[in-house]
């Protein structure tokens, strides 16, 4: 099954510790992933949470509990994670690159795998597929946005905001 | 002998389409056309000199955009046409709305009938394009089974909207939404389009809620054109299109399909054989009886295949001038006073009698495109209902001149230019719609879009995911999911479910 996945550069107007800093904040990151309602820190050692997250498509609403750890980290340049729905409808990996762009900038390498779970029965899988796959690279583009407004001391306005922005694939 | 890896019977939309992805993934495919034209229900043809007719399809409204964005359609030429009026409604009392597809500007014009009307529309509309987002994704894969939809909607939201969707009447709908008898018969009119259930019929909602978020456009050179350039398409991939290719029958040995033989005797053989015909063509006529087991053929014969209208086309010297839009150029139009004159259609249609007072949607699609008729002159496409292909008294071939008579005095009532305008006319009944475009009963949608069957019972279970009982053997046209409308949907679905059988998919479609 290939996975879906969502894959983008983007530039950061802050120095790569204050990235870092909030990257590795689940809190603060959670704040930013769209849907996302609420985050509780289960472990703050080893990132252990839960994230409340609704989507929505067309009159379908659904709520999932996510449980996620971090998997890896070096700060302040690499961090991964990997996460999975109480309910077993998804599971996702992913993980955050950042480069020193200067003293007052970083570049930030996102990416995200999302992939129906086990829990998913046949006749839904394509369905839910094409799903993740419209929604994935969209959402991550306005997390990236999100994080730059939150992050940058003069976030970026103006026709150019997006540019800093680059999409490689989902 | 001849041999290909893909053979598909049919040249319409679906056919075209899923030609296209099959080549475009190197395999060699033969498409075989019956008929002199590609296009089956999706062709303009100068019938009358200088008038050029969409003699089947006119709405582009269905047309999916991945189908364009892959095929490259917009690339190779494809224009949409958009106006900013969706549709108007004349009433007989010289009123009319016009739906506009800005919604405020809609507000507006309803807040004539009703202020409280125009304060519920936009919830409406949203209502309407939820429907639709939610329709397009699931369009574009293998049907869901119902009791995994089930597991979707489990939310209460989600549920309440499902449930009124699927079980409410359009009456029960917008009387929830709105007081206004015009609002709601203008509201109402776009979902009765092709339609088999009435509006006060459960489950009537979908239609009315797709079209009113749909993708209102006239296409430039008339609907043929989506067709042509699908078929540039295919065979700029690789896909042959043979036209004048009569397919006699698909040829089967020991429970596989292995080819097909044409009406003057050849054979050609295949690999897979898919066919764009409708299910009861496919499985009743084009398989020799007895290789499919009768409780098989019996649900085949028991899936509803129904014409729902007659086909008008009027060439005109002037446009319609609607007493409700005097000198405005309206390019396109329903006629549906009420709920009630909506419901009191289908009436007749039930007993076996064309409607003595039909609903009908007309497009005057030259007032978007002039290049479809002369200058100055208009072509009209009227789609009238309701029409039963079986009639209990008469027979089409006779009767339909003068229907198509009363149809022309009964929109003469609101625009007293019409008759005088009329320069000449093409009157297709069901019978006519069957014997043009190989239909079975007319039904261009290849079968109901009734709930009983859509989704994972369309055609019905064994093949609702594009394979069927015999081994190598697939259905890819409307009777498939997700049904009828010029799409391109089920062409891409059923040759994605091929490209996973020949092993060339990345990703597994699973087979349902």
């Amino acid at each position: 099954m290939k996975r879906k996945s969502a894959s983008l550069v983007f530039m950061v107007n802050a120095p790569i510790s204050s990235t870092w800093d909030f990257l590795s904040d689940i809190e603060k990151v959670g704040s930013c992933v769209p849907g996302v309602e609420k985050v509780e820190v289960i472990d703050k050692e080893t990132k252990h949470s839960r994230w409340t997250y609704k989507v929505k498509v067309g009159f379908v609403y659904k709520t999932f509990k996510i449980m996620t750890r971090m998997t890896y980290q070096v700060a302040p340049e690499e961090a991964r994670f990997e996460g999975h729905s109480e309910d077993g409808f998804m599971t996702m990996k992913g993980g955050i690159r950042n480069e020193a762009a200067g003293e007052e900038a970083t570049r930030v390498c996102y990416e995200l795998d999302v992939f129906p779970g086990e829990a998913i029965p046949a006749s839904l899988y394509t369905l839910l597929e094409g799903v993740i796959r419209e929604r994935a690279q969209r959402d991550a583009e306005q997390f990236a946005r999100n994080v730059k407004k939150n992050v940058e001391a003069n976030p970026d306005s103006g026709d150019d905001q997006d540019g800093n922005i680059i999409s490689i694939g989902g | 002998m001849e041999k290909h890896d893909v053979v598909i019977i049919g040249a319409g939309h679906n056919g075209l389409s899923a030609a296209f992805y099959l080549a475009e993934k190197g395999l060699d495919v033969l498409v075989l056309e019956r008929s002199e034209v590609v296009g089956g229900c999706c062709v303009t043809q100068e019938i009358i000199k200088g008038y050029k007719f969409n003699l089947g399809a006119a709405f582009p409204t269905t047309l999916h955009p991945k189908v364009v964005s892959d095929l490259r359609l917009k690339e190779n030429g494809l224009q949409y046409i958009r106006s900013e009026i969706m549709y108007a409604v004349p009433f007989p009392d010289g009123t009319g709305i016009t739906l506009y597809t800005d919604v405020e500007k809609t507000c507006a014009e309803i807040a004539r009938f009703s202020e409280k009307d125009a304060l519920r529309y936009p919830e409406f509309v949203q209502l309407a394009r939820d429907f639709s987002e939610i329709f397009d994704v699931v369009r574009l894969s293998p049907p869901p089974d119902l009791k995994d939809m089930f597991m979707l909607v489990d939310e209460p939201a989600s549920m309440e909207t499902f449930k009124d969707i699927m079980f409410l009447s359009s009456k029960d709908l917008l009387d929830r939404y709105f007081e206004s008898d015009k609002v709601k018969a203008a509201l109402a009119i776009m979902g009765q389009d092709g339609y088999i259930l009435s509006p006060y019929t459960p489950g009537s909602p979908a239609g009315l809620l797709f079209h009113l978020a749909g993708r209102w456009a006239v296409i430039r050179g008339g609907m043929g054109t989506i067709t042509q350039l699908m078929a540039k398409a295919a065979t700029e991939a690789g896909a042959q299109i043979r036209t004048g290719a009569e397919v006699a029958r698909i040829l089967v040995e020991k429970g596989q399909a292995v080819g097909v033989e044409m009406a003057d005797g050849t054979k050609i053989m295949a690999r897979r054989v898919v066919s764009n015909a409708d299910p009861r063509r496919t499985f009743l006529n084009l398989i020799q009886p007895g290789l499919l087991e009768d409780s098989f053929a019996g649900k085949v014969r028991n899936f509803k295949v129904e014409a729902t209208g007659i086909k008008i086309d009027l060439a005109l010297d002037e446009a319609p001038d609607f007493t409700a839009f005097p000198g405005e150029a309206i390019g396109m139009f329903g006629i549906g006073p009420s709920l009630e004159y909506l419901e009191k259609c289908y009436d007749d249609f039930k007993y076996g009698r064309p409607s003595s007072e039909p609903y009908m949607l007309g497009l005057v699609s030259s007032v978007a495109d002039p290049s479809l008729a002369p200058p100055g002159k208009h072509c009209l496409y009227l789609w009238v209902q309701c029409a039963p292909y079986d009639l209990k008294e008469g027979h089409w071939d006779e009767i339909k001149e003068g229907f198509a008579d009363r149809v022309v005095d009964l929109l003469a009532q609101y625009a007293p230019n019409l008759k005088g305008a009329v320069v000449g006319r093409l009157v297709q009944s069901p019978l006519d719609l069957e014997r043009r475009f190989f239909i079975t009963r007319g039904d261009w949608g290849h079968g109901a879009m009734t709930f009983d069957q859509m989704f994972a019972f369309r055609p019905n279970i064994e093949c609702s995911g594009y394979r069927t009982p015999l081994a190598n053997l697939y259905i890819c046209g409307s009777g498939a999911h997700p049904g009828g409308g010029v799409s391109g949907v089920p062409g891409h679905n059923a040759a994605r479910v091929i490209l996973a059988d020949e092993g060339l998919l990345d990703e597994e479609v699973t087979p349902y």
